[in-house]
């Protein structure tokens, strides 16, 4: 017990708070931005279970903010290679690998195991899922979001206090509220807002210490000035968390996926060869390049497509783009919500189309995730 | 007087994070009118009125020299 004898001694903490920490499994879903520190404190702290919960890649762009990874990890999974890292350092941790996105299939099932649920996500979409299957479940859950130098930290579902619905009833568009990969963050940002839930994860742990849980901790970092925002609890906001049907959401995850929502870039190559008309849409920034001649066709990126999504031709089977594959597929789940009859979004975006194409250049490599 | 504060995007669509009202609309709606008319461009962000440091419905009513801030949900993680 000498690794923790600094924090046993804090009145707040003692022995008995210490087994609490070994004794705790916490979730965290994310393992970018906020989820490095998070993961970091936790496991440094004595936590002794920590899910982690990532289907994405680390990509160089993310190394100037997520700490866990280092050059040598681009390309590799986020979850297992977080994991790695921690396990190197010798934590008292168990660590659980879950290699995918949390999603309406997996998400009460990964809850249900857990005492306390880390939102480190960068989309709206998950967030709304995690509040929902939380008030389900009687799960309190430790909220981060950030957007460029500043920070939203808040406990929901606990101890009678509000959820993240009745902070923010009505679900915006996909694309409406930029991701850091669309805004630009400074690394440290992330880190503070971080620190900050892993703050609150292990007061709350230990049940000691004032939570935010009764509203909102803004931080600004530009300016340092930080406010406290009380959010009342709204019945009818948790009775629409409490009666989604994640069940149904699922099945629906399930027809898009077998629907094939990805298409091989080979596979589209045999198609057009074929003579199939697609209607070809990239998803990515005007500035962003490689351009691909034989994919050249609409252009309206991810932030845009909810309002220009008229431009295009519903009918018409149509395939979605980016760089990597990760904005095209959501783009297609958005084109999918607005009926559009085939949405098919490139697996591995351009960076994974080389027929033909002289130089498949991999500059200004864009990076959707946290 | 009211003091309005912007966060987030809202901050960066009217172009200051602080401005303040000579006239004060006493209720959370009214005054969404009148910010919408001066900053159209917020109309088609997802944003919550706070009315002293707590979130507000449309009927809520602002106190003159009440501090009223725009607070937008936030993506980025």
């Amino acid at each position: 017990m000498d690794r923790y004898a600094r924090q046993i001694v804090l009145p707040q903490v003692g022995a008995e708070g210490q087994a609490r920490l070994a004794a705790a499994r916490v979730l965290v879903v994310g393992a970018g931005g906020l989820g490095c520190p998070v993961l970091h404190y936790l496991a440094a702290a004595g936590v002794g279970h920590l899910c982690i919960v990532d289907g994405d890649q680390v990509d160089v762009t993310n190394l100037h903010r997520q700490l866990l990874y280092g050059t040598a990890d681009v390309g590799k999974g986020k979850a297992a290679t977080a994991a790695h890292r921690l396990r190197e350092q010798g934590f008292d941790c168990a660590f659980e690998v879950v290699g995918e996105h949390l999603r309406a299939h997996n998400a009460r099932e990964l809850i249900a195991h857990h005492d306390v649920v880390v939102d480190c996500t960068d989309d709206l979409f998950t967030r709304y899922l995690i509040n929902d299957a939380c008030v389900q479940l009687g799960k309190p859950f430790v909220h981060g979001s950030l957007h460029r130098f500043a920070g939203q930290v808040a406990v929901f579902n606990h101890a009678g206090g509000p959820t993240y619905r009745c902070a923010f009833p009505q679900e915006p568009g996909q694309g409406q509220v930029p991701s850091c990969a669309e805004a630009g963050v400074l690394g440290v940002v992330p880190g503070v807002v971080g620190t900050l839930q892993a703050t609150e994860v292990l007061k709350l742990l230990l049940g000691n210490g004032g939570l935010v849980n009764d509203g909102i901790l803004l931080v600004d970092l530009l300016t340092q000035e930080h406010r406290r925002m009380k959010v009342r609890r709204d019945a009818q906001q948790e009775a629409k968390a409490r009666l989604r049907d994640i069940d149904a959401d699922a099945a629906h995850e399930a027809v898009c996926a077998s629907g094939g929502t990805g298409m091989a870039p080979q596979e589209l190559q045999q198609r057009m060869d074929r003579g199939e008309h697609w209607q070809l849409l990239d998803v990515r920034q005007a500035d962003e390049t490689p351009r691909i001649a034989a994919l050249e066709g609409h252009r309206i990126p991810l932030d845009q497509l909810e309002q220009r999504a008229q431009e295009l031709e519903p009918a018409l089977p149509t395939l979605v783009y980016c760089t990597s594959g990760v904005r095209s597929r959501k783009a297609a789940q958005m084109l999918q919500r607005l009926g559009f009859a085939t949405v098919r979004s490139l697996n591995g975006g351009v960076h994974a189309w080389p027929m033909r194409e002289p130089e498949p250049v991999l500059s200004t490599a864009r990076n959707e995730s946290a | 007087m009211t003091r309005i504060l912007y966060f987030g995007m809202l901050a960066e669509r009217t172009g200051a994070a602080q401005e303040t009202l000579d006239t004060t609309p006493t209720t959370v709606a009214a005054l969404r009118d009148a910010l919408l008319l001066r900053h159209p461009s917020l109309q088609e962000l997802s944003f919550r009125f706070a009315v002293d440091q707590q979130l507000a419905d449309e009927d809520t009513t602002i106190a003159p020299g009440a501090e009223v801030a725009l607070l937008p949900p936030f993506a980025g993680g």
